[in-house]
């Protein structure tokens, strides 16, 4: 771990790659393998700049505590010389974590939509192209703003406690994967997940009587998997087993193909989460559940 | 020519069916050059390394691979956590894959060997 394999890392990068660095938005319709060709290297990079900064903000933590010790021995000493030293260690830390930060991709692609491809390049034929869409900017950007209450229509909506003096609620949705791959046999995965957030920021007052600000988040992450299976080989399964909770569950036999849709919707507090890999193989495999073959008299060897 | 007998998928099993490269050490299946990995047992199958993995109890494989073989030690924890059956959509079945409980197509006709009695004698020599 260092700055300078960092660095090295980042120059190995294709041009390609640094775009999606800067832009954090990607979009294309590549085989699994090439989808991994490209992000594979952007989540190393991102691996070993996540571990920079937490070294990084260590130091920032140390240089701060070290600026306040060497101001007090400057002033017993009559001499700052140390002082200056930590607080130019302080302020290149400050920098460089901001740096790094701005650079940064959420861990959705190393954690979530790497595995996501190396699966899906199991179940897909190999040359068949998968199409996806990837946004990692953060879920709370204007652009993503899709309604805001200010505090007088906050007070008409919400019933507050009294110590509460101003709520500014913004609503955001973020639909940052969408996806469609063809698997064997003929059936389609089409899938998006979408992040819909509200962000509350609350003004108090406190016991102490201070004015106490706080900015309180609400996320409710939904994944739609659609999943068509060929009807000449999956035949839908009268009944098919019980939805989770927060889970919806429609069929539909079409033409020629037997449409499952299944939607689930999580709750979080923290902005942008991570969503888990298992949970979303669980729905997918939750519409499988759904179908029997066609071409068996028994269900199971 | 043998062919590789590890499947492919996750949802819906297949054969791999490419031609067969070496014998795995443990279950001694023919497996190609790409579904064959080399470990402290020998040359093993993915599949079965990621058995001896798990039985093991090594942590999963670093997370900055996302390779083939994590996969497939991905794929075998998932079947035996979440008790998913998949389906078995290929020609050579075997019991290798009898504890996931995969959901199989019948023997498609041409497969039976009571179809070849229609042909007769026809391309049998007398002994």
């Amino acid at each position: 771990m260092s700055l300078i394999k960092e660095r090295r890392l980042y120059n190995s990068l294709t041009p390609d790659q640094r775009r999606i660095l800067e832009e954090k938005q990607i979009e294309g319709n590549y085989t699994p393998g090439e989808w991994l060709a490209l992000l594979r290297q952007l989540a190393e990079y991102d691996r070993h700049g996540d571990a920079v900064r937490k070294v990084v903000k260590k130091m920032g933590c140390a240089s701060g505590i070290l600026v306040v010790a060497t101001f007090i021995i400057g002033i017993v000493f009559e001499t700052f010389f140390l002082f200056f030293i930590a607080l130019i260690i302080g302020v290149v830390a400050l920098v460089l974590y901001f740096v790094k930060k701005r650079s940064d991709l959420p861990n959705k692609l190393r954690r979530f939509a790497l595995p996501l491809i190396s699966i899906l390049r199991e179940e897909m034929e190999q040359g068949v192209p998968l199409y996806l869409r990837m946004d990692f900017r953060s879920g709370t950007i204007k652009e993503k703003e899709t309604a805001y209450l200010g505090p007088d229509e906050t007070k008409a909506r919400y019933r507050r406690p009294s110590n509460v003096l101003k709520v500014k609620e913004t609503h955001y949705t973020n639909a940052w994967m969408e996806g469609r791959a063809r698997l064997t046999g003929g059936s389609i995965l089409e899938w998006q997940i979408v992040d819909n957030t509200r962000q509350r920021k609350i003004t108090k007052k406190g016991s102490s009587g201070k004015t106490k600000f706080k900015t309180k988040y609400k996320v409710k992450t939904i994944i739609d998997a659609r999943l068509g299976l060929p009807r000449e080989d999956y035949a839908l399964m009268p009944g098919g087993p019980t939805a989770h909770q927060g889970e919806k569950v429609a069929t539909r036999t079409g033409e020629k193909r037997n449409l499952i849709r299944v939607r689930r919707a999580k709750q979080s507090s923290t902005v942008d989460p991570e969503p888990d890999l298992k949970e979303f193989l669980d729905l997918v495999a939750g519409a499988f559940r759904r179908v029997t073959l066609t071409h068996t008299g028994e269900n199971q060897l | 020519m043998t062919r590789c007998a590890v499947k492919r998928g996750f949802f819906a099993l297949r054969d791999c069916d490419d031609p067969a490269a070496n014998f795995c050490n443990t279950c001694s299946r023919p497996m190609c050059f790409q579904h064959s990995v080399a470990s402290q047992a020998g040359l093993l199958c993915v599949e079965c390394n990621a058995r001896e993995r798990e039985a093991d109890g090594e942590e999963d494989q670093a997370e900055e691979e996302y390779d083939e073989n994590w996969a497939y030690g991905y794929r075998h924890g998932y079947y035996s956590g979440s008790g998913y059956s998949p389906f078995y959509t290929g020609h050579h079945y075997d019991h290798y894959y009898d504890d996931y409980e995969v959901r199989a197509f019948d023997k498609k006709e041409g497969d039976d060997l009571d179809d070849e009695e229609e042909e007769g004698d026809q391309g049998f020599l007398d002994s």
